[in-house]
């Protein structure tokens, strides 16, 4: 059984799977321990082991080769976490909950109003002098249960008088320390740790403290051959004193540099990253990345990294339709896409943007699919133009699914009155978006850069719906057929070339899917054990050549 | 009375609910049961079988049993099926499952009625999912049925939550145990996992929860988990189905089962078996099982940590606790006994349909049918003229249909504001009732509801026709025409809603207020006259296709006669529009702009339609954009005419002289000008559009198709038109357009408000 490493070291408050490192670690996880002579370490912070075990549960991960190792947690981010955990947990029963006290006067009260009513009507039915004497008796024996009510709810009432008095002093307090500036940073700092930008650099000074915890973990971590960080935002895990292999995805901002610069917060979030990205990729010694066009354009000509230290591990493929294939019906594909309008149905409920009331019928919607972040190289807005078009112009009955939620967004979907026809749906989960690749009549990417072969060309043909993309470096690198490079690429830069090849595909959806059939079946191949052999392979040389590196500073002491 | 005696249609197809009803039936005399089939391929039938020795002694021809194997149950069937289930059967059982067979099912079915429930789960009440699938006339339909309708609850406790109609109307009908083969065999309890029964963890988002929750609570004690993955679940605890042989094996193996519904109204079948086979299952408490066993029965926890410690003491093979639980829960097995269940089958069921056999039906009410045809909006035009096209049809449809209808037809009550000659020549059996529509407030609309047993959305406001005697109740369908209403209407009669189009979602960038949906989703029906429309619907209001009733397009008189071609050299052609956004008036001046500017463009252009005169107007957007061509093209300034609108005589006079009909439209329902003009020998030049092409393929009409959005394309259009003339063209399928007038197309109209009535 030979034990491998990998690492991550995210700030207090990641949710891994809201990262889009999250799909690639849990896939390369799993990839690596199809392996059964693989055993798998994950070392990280503390604050990011229950994240992590979730994202690992959630993607059903075996845990019997797979061990987290984690640093101390801060007693201050603890109190963080417990603080951000506790309050969403409570807070949504508080509405629902009646108060103990309303319950009991409810209760009291219903069968006063029982008692009442049932009194009223022995009288109203006497008929005879014993029902009136019996109507009487009865009356008589109310007397005191009425007066123990009455006091009862003239106490309770002395309660509610003394609780709202009570409350509304508190309430007065909260304004004044409401009206307070540093009373609102001091409820920022409580209630979200993560957005508060004055607070970052705290936890940056704290993640700098883990990470030196973590270099001592690997450092002692003897059973584990060689390390992979599978992404390079901290350069000083470059410098533990193991073997480590980091993976530069790609350095997008600098790309797009005035998109990502007008992103609100940018000098505080972007600018630093990209510097950390920048410092890990001069540091490290064995760099993977996930396209040729990184490898040379970003780390060659851009950064200066000899091309030596960097190998090219392109992403195993996803096959999405294990998610949602349904088996051993009458018929599968009818249960299949059943099954799929179905999780598409309840994703629908986190729709943004949308003005009118969805109804059973958007389990029929035909729509294009673009799943992706928010970020200035998705390209989201020369979409939603092509889409405005496509619409208007062109009356296609498709709409447009998009899962990147921000608030620009929102205000472009407004202003070009499209809110009905541009579905946002955000927080997908894996099996929904499978569904939601399947029951799309055609998926599309119009991104203007990435750093690897987008995901969705594969995850979009595994559920066998076709897919059109940008014609950009990456792509060429997969798309070798010319013919078929033509058939399914556009210029994104250009929003006639968008509405061209999405009117033809639309149109063509047969001939499309038929031809991009045996690109499926090469894709289909590269699993994602295939990819985590490769990263393997590479941790192995790594591994060796640090063992060699060892000898021969033992050996020049020696000497 | 109808239907053969003692014969069933059990409209179910739950493997463990069909043996025990088969067996119940028959041990109340039923000697004949029908049971579908086939039924709906999704993962939520994973329970469903067909077992056909169940339906043995039902006296059918051949012909008829073809037939009912042949239907499925879980859509709407047709009158003949109806015909032959009234005729065989006296009994019928249902589960709500489709809308519009489930109305069939309360309407046309002659007998017994059954709803059958075994409880929905989740706290969901039989009321609830009625009223939702029947858009809310479910109760008011049940109750209609009297004492012929039965809710054949399976545990007393469903009808604790249901609405007094279905309440008053429950008859205890328990499900009885099936021997089952898990009881034989010896007995060994040397597997000490848990055994937990979670199927379609991947494919059900309630049993993904159960699972989760189950793997978070007792994940660390030694477990199997059966049953049916339709979605591969990567989990080594997790086994799937298992062959019965081998689930008997578990069940005479494992020391303990957990169960974990605290469903109050629903039990799962598994527990039972488990407890029939002398396997101890620890649950938790608050269920239907703690209901039936009692709550002193062994076994029922109140929290998972208690469940985990009782689980491990269980598992590790504690005998005699084991003994004294197993015991315990025999008498959970007691509700489920064969002697005991038909007992009750027979006091329930039999009183029940001696009862109700007076009440039965034997003949229809064939009197005459009285329609209300709502038209809701100011409209002049083409909708105006369909609304009493409309009326004319449910009356000349009713008529073929050997039936008599009666139309009260509704415009606005807006004195003046049509000219009188609009409604000359009405068909007698349509009358002139002019509607104002007044909002009704929530005090109101509660109180209907409560009457009238149809439900209405909660804080929504809601509007009612007003006629000034009792808001049109003397009809028993309300058709409204177009769906451009204020607010969702207050139906206190079913409602056909005729929508048209779906033109915000083409155009500007308003969209439709949120009630316009909302009234259109609370019609019982919907009619549309294109599938481009209903297609609309479907992407745009999220309305169901199934829900959506596409009828032929009524083609008013003006669209009679063979086309005639009359060689005449004509110096104008008409352009058709009016005010609507959609009209496309930007677009289609730059291409008469480029039509006389560029391509030399000879012809004059008349401008007519609906309120066209205020293009005239000057500060309306339409003549400064004129002005602004016709500065720079001034042939554009002396060819433009607007003549305004033209009285219909007129118009058509003016149609019949022109070279050709534009419709440089962006979308709509199809223009009928353009069947007008085709009737003329007049040939149209027309934006390409689905309902325009769809109204063109239906006519046999072969107009110059140009795109909406291209003013260059647009004018090449209109040279062509120029060129050509009145020449080349097939313009009309005269065949065609006389079925469109004829009494199949008023038949479908009938048959929209024949069964609602």
């Amino acid at each position: 059984m030979r034990t491998y490493g990998l690492v991550v070291a995210y700030p207090p408050g990641t949710k891994l799977q809201a990262e889009g490192l999250g799909v690639v670690l849990v896939r390369l996880i799993a990839g690596m321990l199809e392996d059964p002579g693989i055993r798998i370490v994950i070392a990280c912070p503390g604050w990011l082991q229950s994240s992590m075990r979730q994202l690992l549960r959630e993607a059903q991960v075996t845990m019997d080769r797979l061990e987290i190792r984690g640093t101390r947690v801060p007693y201050s981010v603890r109190w963080l976490q417990w603080r951000q955990n506790g309050s969403s947990k409570i807070r949504p029963l508080r509405g629902h909950r009646r108060r103990p006290l309303d319950r009991i006067k409810g209760s009291v009260l219903d069968t006063l109003q029982q008692v009442k009513h049932r009194t009223q009507f022995l009288w109203a039915k006497a008929c005879t002098p014993s029902d009136l004497a019996g109507a009487t008796f009865w009356s008589l024996l109310l007397v005191p249960v009425f007066v123990g009510a009455m006091g009862i709810y003239v106490a309770a009432k002395a309660v509610r008088v003394m609780d709202r008095a009570t409350t509304s002093a508190l309430s007065r307090i909260a304004r004044i320390i409401k009206a307070d500036r540093a009373a609102a940073k001091v409820r920022t700092l409580i209630k979200s740790p993560r957005l508060a930008t004055w607070i970052l650099p705290l936890f940056n000074e704290l993640q700098e403290l883990q990470i030196a915890a973590l270099k001592q973990l690997m450092s002692q971590s003897t059973d584990v051959e060689s390390w992979l960080c599978p992404t390079a935002f901290w350069p000083a895990l470059c410098k533990a004193p193991v073997p480590i292999v980091v993976t530069v995805p790609d350095i997008t901002p600098v790309e797009f540099i005035v998109g990502f610069a007008s992103l609100p917060g940018a000098l505080e979030t972007i600018v630093p990253v990209v510097d950390r990205v920048r410092s890990t990729a001069r540091q490290a010694k064995w760099i993977t990345v996930y396209s040729e066009h990184v490898r040379h354009q970003t780390l060659l000509d851009r950064l200066g990294v000899g091309l030596g230290r960097v190998r090219v591990v392109r992403h195993g493929t996803s096959n999405l339709s294990q998610l949602i294939q349904i088996r051993g019906t009458s018929d599968d594909v009818a249960a299949t896409d059943e099954l799929c309008r179905d999780l598409f149905w309840s994703a629908l409920h986190r729709t943004r943007y949308r003005t009118m009331p969805i109804y059973e019928g958007a389990r029929e919607w035909r729509f294009i699919l673009y799943p992706s972040q928010f970020r200035p190289n998705k390209n989201i807005v020369g979409l939603l133009e092509a889409y405005q078009i496509l619409l208007r112009r062109h009356l296609v009955r498709e709409k447009l699914v998009l899962t990147a939620e921000s608030p620009s967004v929102g205000e472009h979907v407004v202003a070009m009155g499209l809110q009905n026809d541009v579905v946002v749906i955000p927080g997908l989960s894996d099996q929904e978006l499978a569904a939601c690749y399947r029951l799309a009549s055609l998926a599309i990417s119009p991104t203007l850069a990435e750093g690897a072969c987008p995901f969705m060309i594969a995850e979009s043909l595994s559920v066998g719906t076709p897919v059109i993309v940008s014609d950009i470096p990456v792509t060429r690198e997969l798309l070798e057929d010319d013919g078929l490079r033509r058939m399914m690429c556009f210029d994104p830069y250009r929003t006639s070339s968008i509405v061209e090849r999405t009117l033809w595909a639309l149109s063509h959806r047969d001939e499309l899917i038929a031809a991009q059939r045996p690109l499926w079946e090469r894709m289909r191949g590269r699993t994602w054990s295939v990819a985590a052999r490769e990263y393997l392979a590479v941790m192995d040389e790594a591994a060796l050549e640090w063992k060699a590196r060892s000898k021969q500073s033992v050996g020049a002491i020696a000497e | 009375m109808t239907g053969t005696p003692h014969h069933a249609l059990w409209l179910l197809n739950h493997r463990t609910a069909i043996r025990s009803d088969a067996a119940m039936l028959r041990s109340c005399g039923y000697t004949g049961i029908y049971f579908p089939k086939s039924f709906p391929a999704t993962a939520r039938f994973r329970s469903a079988a067909v077992i056909p020795h169940l339906d043995k002694g039902l006296s059918l021809t051949e012909d008829e049993q073809r037939l009912l194997d042949s239907t499925d149950w879980y859509r709407p069937v047709g009158d003949e099926i109806w015909d032959l289930v009234n005729r065989r059967f006296s009994v019928l059982a249902f589960r709500p499952w489709d809308c519009e067979l489930t109305r069939q099912i309360l309407t046309k079915f002659d007998g017994q009625v059954i709803l059958r429930g075994f409880g929905v789960g989740g706290g969901t009440a039989y009321t609830t999912v009625l009223q939702q699938l029947t858009r809310g006339r479910g109760l008011a339909l049940v109750e209609s049925l009297g004492d012929r309708f039965i809710f054949g609850q399976a545990y007393t406790s469903l009808a604790d939550i249901e609405h007094e109609v279905l309440r008053s109307r429950s008859v205890h009908l328990p499900l009885s145990l099936p021997v089952s083969a898990g009881a034989a065999g010896g007995i060994v309890r040397d597997d000490h996992r848990v055994l937990f029964v979670c199927p379609d963890i991947n494919a059900n988002p309630l049993y993904l929860r159960k699972y989760e929750e189950f793997k978070r609570h007792l994940g660390g004690l030694d477990h199997v988990i059966c049953g049916n993955q339709a979605v591969e679940v990567r989990d080594p605890a997790v086994i799937g189905f298992q062959p019965q042989d081998i689930y008997d094996e578990l069940l005479r193996r494992c020391r303990v089962m957990f169960y974990d519904s605290r469903d109050p109204r629903h039990l799962h079948y598994h527990p039972i078996e488990a407890i029939r086979a002398g396997l101890p299952v620890v649950f938790l408490s608050g269920g239907l099982l703690q209901e039936l066993g009692g709550r002193s029965v062994k076994g029922c926890v109140d929290t998972w940590q208690e469940g985990r410690h009782l689980l491990q003491r269980l598992a590790s093979g504690d005998r005699r606790l084991v003994e004294s639980v197993s015991r315990s829960q025999l008498r959970i097995l007691e509700a489920f006994d064969e002697e005991r269940c038909s007992a009750i089958w027979r006091d329930g069921l039999s009183s029940r349909l001696q009862r109700t056999k007076s009440d039965r039906p034997t003949v229809r009410d064939d009197g005459p049918v009285k329609v209300a045809v709502f038209l809701p909006e100011r409209y002049f035009g083409g909708t105006l003229r369909a609304t009493r096209a409309i009326a004319e049809a449910i009356v000349r449809g009713a008529r073929a249909a050997g039936r008599e209808a009666r139309v009260v037809l509704a415009p606005l009550d807006l004195p003046g504001y049509y000219p009188t000659d609009v409604w000359q020549g009405l068909d007698p059996a349509v009358e002139l009732r002019p509607a104002k529509w007044r909002p009704v407030d929530a005090a109101t609309i509660e109180a209907s509801v409560h009457l009238s047993r149809n439900s209405f959305p909660a804080g929504v406001g809601g509007i009612v026709p007003d006629d000034g005697h009792a808001h049109y109740q003397d009809c028993a369908v309300w058709v409204v025409v177009s769906d451009r209403v204020s607010a969702p209407i207050f139906r206190a009669r079913p409602v056909v809603m005729v929508v048209f189009d779906t033109i915000l979602r083409y155009v500007g960038t308003q969209t439709e207020p949120p009630e316009v949906a909302i009234a259109r989703r609370l019609a019982d029906r919907i009619a549309v006259t294109t599938s481009a429309t209903r297609n609309d619907l479907v992407q745009h209001g999220s309305i169901p296709s199934h829900d959506i009733h596409v009828v032929p397009p009524l083609l008013p008189d003006s669209c009679v006669g063979a086309p005639r071609l009359m060689p005449s050299a004509s110096r104008y052609f008409v352009w058709g529009t009016n005010l609507g956004l959609h009209k496309n008036h930007e677009i289609a001046l730059r291409a008469l702009e480029h039509y006389y500017g560029r391509l030399g463009g000879r012809l004059r252009c008349i401008v007519t339609g609906v309120r066209t005169e205020s293009l005239r107007e000057e500060g309306s957007e339409f003549s400064r954009m004129f002005r602004a061509a016709a500065e720079r093209v001034p042939l554009l300034g002396r060819k433009l005419r607007i003549a305004g609108h033209l009285a219909d005589d007129r118009f058509l006079r003016k149609l019949s002289g022109a070279s050709f009909f534009w419709n440089p439209s962006v979308i709509d329902n199809g223009t009928f000008t353009s069947v007008e003009a085709a009737a003329r020998g007049v040939p149209t030049v027309s934006s390409d559009y689905p309902a325009m092409r769809e109204l063109a393929k239906m006519l046999g009409m072969c107009p110059i198709w140009t795109p909406s959005w291209d003013p260059v394309a647009m004018a090449e259009g209109l040279a062509k038109g120029e060129e050509h003339g009145r020449r080349d063209y097939q313009l009309l399928n005269a065949g065609c357009a006389a079925m469109l007038r004829g009494d199949e197309a008023a038949l479908a109209y009938w048959r929209l408000v024949e069964d609602l009535a």
